[in-house]
């Protein structure tokens, strides 16, 4: 039996054209191992392709199956709070989403990480905020924000898009 | 969700296994005049400047603003403003929900786009026999940068005796552990380990410029200092 043509997450078109192969990658390159780790570690493939009839880009060998184990409670996604990271934040909300869209808002970040954005949002007036994260790992870590009133986490249900029960 | 005035998804779609549902169920819920902001890398940056290292396991899509502006419009979205970010590898999309149109995608004609898997390849090749060289050509040598590219370039990399002694990160919670698949330390970048050093190579494409200048001026590093992007480059030392 031959293997199934790759199908395009946007438009369903099977007609795709290979761009990048990788075996062995890790899972998770960005989550460091600890010693205890290091013979248990968890490997998988990238078959990067791109439609031909829309141009998404997308990973052929992604298996669903493995998201929990590369979404864990102490998932990180390489943030930072730099002098550079905080500029370019403040860029975006000048620039691109505009002030006005944000002062006496009500905001949903969904993957607020380690809520430096939201935090940012905040000092721009921002009248609510509520941050979607699947990871513990930044809760802990700030305390002044997870106190604001105008501020609350959730926990992302499976389906992220169910929020709009959850509201 | 008819109380929500934005929505802010930063770095989130490309990790989605079905990112055209979740939009088509954020759409669905969103009343008229809602903004939402989606932020994510552009690929039509990472295949032009043969950024092999920005395909990782976690991101199941990439995408073109071209792409992701079409997508939604078809989910009744008009594109106010698209920008790109840090040197255009990433873009930001904003958008205003107008109606409640959800087209069927399979029927719309998309922006046409080519991509060169062949020159990737090659590239790809290139820069990684580039960057070993270059590595091995020291005896001690630190990569720095324990983030997705460092860490992800450092699985790609095939080691002899003169491999990278560390990896250096700012980042507290990756100290004392190591490096996926290389299992090379990641280690705290201090003045007196930096001291025993004869190179660092700077692999953090979106920080580089911020890490060099930490490396000079606050760690006094006075051997070579090397950065990786766009391409495999002596920046400061004796070699220079």
């Amino acid at each position: 039996m031959s293997p199934s043509l790759p199908t395009c997450l946007v438009c369903k078109s099977n007609r795709v054209n290979s761009l990048y192969h990788a075996a062995d990658v890790p899972l998770v390159p960005n989550a460091p191992l600890a010693e205890t780790q290091l013979n248990d570690e968890l490997f998988a493939t990238l078959d990067i392709v791109s439609c031909a009839t829309c141009g998404l880009v997308f990973n052929a060998a992604f298996d669903a199956s493995l998201i929990d184990k590369i979404y864990t409670d102490n998932y990180s996604s390489g943030v930072s709070r730099s002098a550079e990271n905080t500029r370019r934040y403040d860029e975006m909300i000048t620039d691109i989403i505009a002030p006005q869209n944000v002062a006496g808002k009500t905001v949903v970040e969904i993957g607020a990480s380690d809520f430096a954005f939201s935090e940012l949002m905040l000092s721009h007036g921002a009248r609510r905020i509520i941050a979607f994260e699947p990871s513990n790992l930044f809760t802990t870590t700030t305390p002044k924000l997870c106190t604001s009133p105008r501020f609350s986490i959730r926990r992302p249900c499976p389906e992220a898009c169910t929020m709009s029960t959850s509201l | 969700m008819h109380n929500v005035d934005l929505i802010v998804m930063r770095h989130v779609l490309e990790h989605l296994p079905d990112p055209v549902h979740s939009l088509q169920r954020i759409a669905g819920a969103a009343s008229s005049g809602m903004m939402i902001y989606i932020e994510v890398p552009n690929v039509q940056d990472v295949i032009g400047q043969h950024r092999f290292y920005d395909f990782f396991y976690e991101h199941v899509t990439y995408w073109s603003p071209s792409l992701l502006s079409k997508l939604m419009e078809c989910l009744g979205f008009k594109t106010v403003t698209v920008r790109d970010l840090a040197n255009g590898q990433h873009f930001g999309v904003l958008c205003r929900k107008v109606s409640q149109r959800d087209m069927v995608l399979a029927d719309i004609a998309w922006p046409a786009v080519a991509y060169n898997g062949k020159q990737l390849a090659t590239s790809t090749k290139h820069y990684l026999g580039g960057l070993e060289s270059a590595i091995k050509s020291y005896k001690k040598v630190a990569i720095y940068g324990a983030g997705n590219h460092g860490l992800g370039i450092a699985s790609c990399l095939h080691f002899g005796p003169q491999g990278a002694t560390c990896i250096l990160d700012s980042n507290a919670m990756k100290h004392g552990k190591y490096a996926p698949k290389s299992h090379i330390p990641i280690l705290k970048p201090t003045h007196d380990l930096v001291a025993t050093l004869d190179a660092i190579f700077v692999i953090a494409p979106l920080h580089q410029a911020e890490i060099c200048a930490f490396i000079t001026d606050k760690l006094h590093f006075v051997g070579d200092l090397w950065r990786t992007y766009p391409t495999v480059e002596l920046c400061s030392g004796k070699q220079e």
